[in-house]
C-alpha cells in the first residue's frame, strides 16, 4: 500500500520542507502495489517523481515520494497531453531448483542447438565458454557439447550455484583438444561417436549429474588431447533436450531508470492532439 | 476488428534513480526446447510474444483449478515492447508474496492438467484474431531478432484468453495465434514422445 496525499484547499502550493509539506496534506488515495508485500515490488511502477496519476477522472503528479514511510506528495494538473509510462525492468534469476519433472524428450540439429546455446553464454553466471581465445573454436563447441550435452542443458536452464565449479572444469576441458592444434583455422567438428559414449550413459539431470559428466568430459578430454584427434565430416547429429517443469525458488529484480512520457495522436485530426476539457479543467482547477 | 486510428508516441524520456527492489519467492517454469523454438521460427511465430501469452492463459487457467485468485497471486515474466535484452524461452510464474504461498507449488503438481486446459481455452476463445479455421497466419516475423517486438493488433487476443489485466507491460507484446502454437507444440511432444527419466 502506498499513501497519496495532496495539498489542502487555500494553502500555498509550494512548501519550504517536506516536514511542512506532509502536515499540509490531506489524504487522497491508497494506491495497492502489484505485490502483497508493500515495500518489496513494484510500487514504484506506479508513483515516482513526475507520473501522472488518474484518481476519480482528476488528473495529479506526483511531485514527492517517501518510499520509507510510503507516502507520496501529488499536485492536481489540468489534464495533460500526455501520459507516463515507467522504463523498468524486472529479471528473474533462479537460485535453487527443489523439483524437476521431465515431460518428454525432443530433438534439434546440430547446427541449431549450437546457435541456441551460444546464445546464452553472456550469461553472468555461466562462464562455460569464456576461453574464446582459444582456436578453431568451432572444434571448442563441438566437443564441449558433444560430451557436456546432458549437464550443460541442467546447468543452463536451472541456473544454480553449482554452476561456478562445474564452469571452472569446463575452462580446462575446453583448452586441452583446441589447444591440441592452435594453428589451424579449418573448421573441425570431431565425431560424436568418438566422445558421446560415457556422456549417453550419465543422468540428465540434478548436480550430481553435472559432476558425473564433467568427470567424464574431462578426462575422454584429456585423452583425445594425448592422442591427437583427427578431424572428422561430421554429419548433424540431433541433440537431444529434455523437457522439464521446473519448480523452485527464485529472486525478482525489479528496478525502475524512468520513465517515458507519451502522448496519444489521434491520425483523424493530425498530429495535433485535441483536448476538450483542458480548458475546463484549467478552470476548475 | 478496425485497427485504432489512435497511436502513442514518445515525446520524452526522463531518468530516475530510484532503489532496486527484490522478491524472494517460489516460481515453476517450462522451459522450451530449441526444436520448439525453431519450430516456431519456421512459422513465423514471435517466440516472446507466444511465451507471454501462453503464460498468461496458464495463470488464468490455474484459478479453475487451484481454487483461488491466481491472476493476484501468481506474476509471470512480462517482456516490454521495447526491451531488446536476451530472457530465457520459459512458461513462468511466481509467487508474488516473498517466500511463496504455496501456489505455485501446486501449480506444478498439475502442470500437464493445466496445459491441457490452456491449450483448450485458447483454442476455444471467440475473439476476434489472426487464427483462421484452426490454422495459423502469420503476423509478424520482426520478434525474431533481438530487439523490440512487434506484434499485430489482430494477435493480442483478448483479457479471457492470453490477456491479462495485472500485465505490467499493457499486453503489449502478446500473440493468441503463437500461444496457441506453443502449447499445441508441447502437447504434440508430449503425446509422441515418452517421458524420460524423472528424478
Amino acid at each position: 500500500m502506498f499513501g497519496l496525499v495532496v495539498e489542502k484547499a487555500g494553502l500555498p502550493l509550494v512548501c519550504v520542507t517536506m516536514l511542512i509539506c506532509w502536515a499540509h496534506m490531506e489524504y487522497l488515495a491508497t494506491v495497492r502495489s502489484a505485490s502483497l508485500h508493500p515495500r518489496v515490488y513494484a510500487i514504484f511502477c506506479q508513483i515516482f517523481p513526475g507520473s501522472v496519476y488518474l484518481n476519480q477522472g482528476r488528473t495529479y503528479i506526483i511531485e514527492q515520494m517517501d518510499p520509507e514511510r510510503l507516502i507520496a506528495r501529488a499536485r492536481r494538473v489540468p489534464t495533460l497531453p500526455y501520459h507516463t509510462k515507467t522504463r523498468d525492468h524486472t529479471a528473474i534469476s533462479v537460485t535453487a531448483v527443489s523439483h524437476s519433472v521431465p515431460l518428454c524428450r525432443t530433438w534439434v540439429d546440430d547446427v541449431k542447438g549450437q546457435e541456441y546455446l551460444r546464445s546464452f553464454t553472456p550469461t553472468p553466471n555461466l562462464r562455460l565458454f569464456k576461453t574464446e581465445v582459444v582456436t578453431p573454436r568451432t572444434c571448442v563447441w563441438g566437443v564441449v557439447l558433444r560430451t557436456l550435452m546432458p549437464a550443460y542443458c541442467m546447468l543452463l536452464t536451472d541456473d544454480c550455484g553449482y554452476v561456478d565449479s562445474a564452469s571452472s572444469s569446463a575452462v580446462v576441458l575446453t583448452s586441452l583438444p583446441a589447444l591440441s592444434d592452435p594453428s589451424s583455422t579449418q573448421i573441425k567438428r570431431l565425431s560424436g561417436d568418438a566422445l558421446g559414449s560415457q556422456a549417453a550413459a550419465a543422468p540428465t539431470t540434478g548436480p550430481a549429474a553435472a559432476a558425473t559428466a564433467l568427470t567424464a568430459a574431462t578426462a575422454r578430454s584429456a585423452s583425445l588431447s594425448s592422442s591427437e584427434p583427427q578431424p572428422q565430416a561430421v554429419a548433424a547429429l540431433p541433440l537431444e533436450f529434455d523437457l522439464v517443469a521446473r519448480y523452485g525458488r527464485v529472486d525478482v529484480h525489479t528496478v525502475v531508470y524512468g520513465y517515458f512520457k507519451v502522448m496519444n495522436i489521434d491520425e483523424r485530426v493530425g498530429l495535433t492532439p485535441y483536448f476538450p476539457c483542458r480548458k475546463r479543467d484549467a478552470m476548475l482547477c | 476488428m478496425t485497427p485504432s486510428l489512435v497511436r502513442l508516441q514518445i515525446i520524452d524520456t526522463v531518468s530516475l534513480d530510484l532503489p532496486k527492489t527484490h522478491l524472494l519467492t517460489e516460481a515453476f517454469w517450462l522451459d522450451l526446447t530449441p526444436g520448439i523454438i525453431e519450430e516456431c521460427h519456421a512459422e513465423g511465430v514471435n517466440v516472446k510474444a507466444a511465451v507471454h501469452g501462453a503464460s498468461h492463459a496458464l495463470v488464468s487457467v490455474a484459478s479453475l483449478w487451484l481454487q483461488c485468485d491466481c491472476t493476484a497471486e501468481l506474476a509471470v515474466e512480462c517482456p516490454a515492447s521495447q526491451e531488446v535484452v536476451t530472457r530465457h524461452t520459459r512458461i513462468l510464474a511466481y509467487d508474488r508474496n516473498p517466500g511463496g504461498l504455496g501456489v505455485s507449488y501446486r501449480a506444478h503438481s498439475m502442470l500437464l492438467q493445466l496445459l491441457c486446459t490452456t491449450l483448450d481455452v485458447i483454442r476455444n476463445c471467440p475473439c476476434d484474431s489472426a487464427i483462421d479455421n484452426g490454422g495459423i497466419r502469420v503476423v509478424s516475423r520482426s520478434g525474431h531478432a533481438r530487439g523490440a517486438v512487434d506484434v499485430s493488433e489482430l494477435d493480442k487476443g483478448c483479457p479471457a484468453c492470453v490477456q491479462s489485466s495485472s500485465c505490467s507491460e499493457h499486453n503489449l507484446v502478446t500473440s493468441k495465434s503463437g500461444a496457441l502454437f506453443v502449447l499445441e507444440r508441447i502437447m504434440q511432444h508430449l503425446q509422441q514422445n515418452p517421458a524420460a527419466s524423472s528424478t
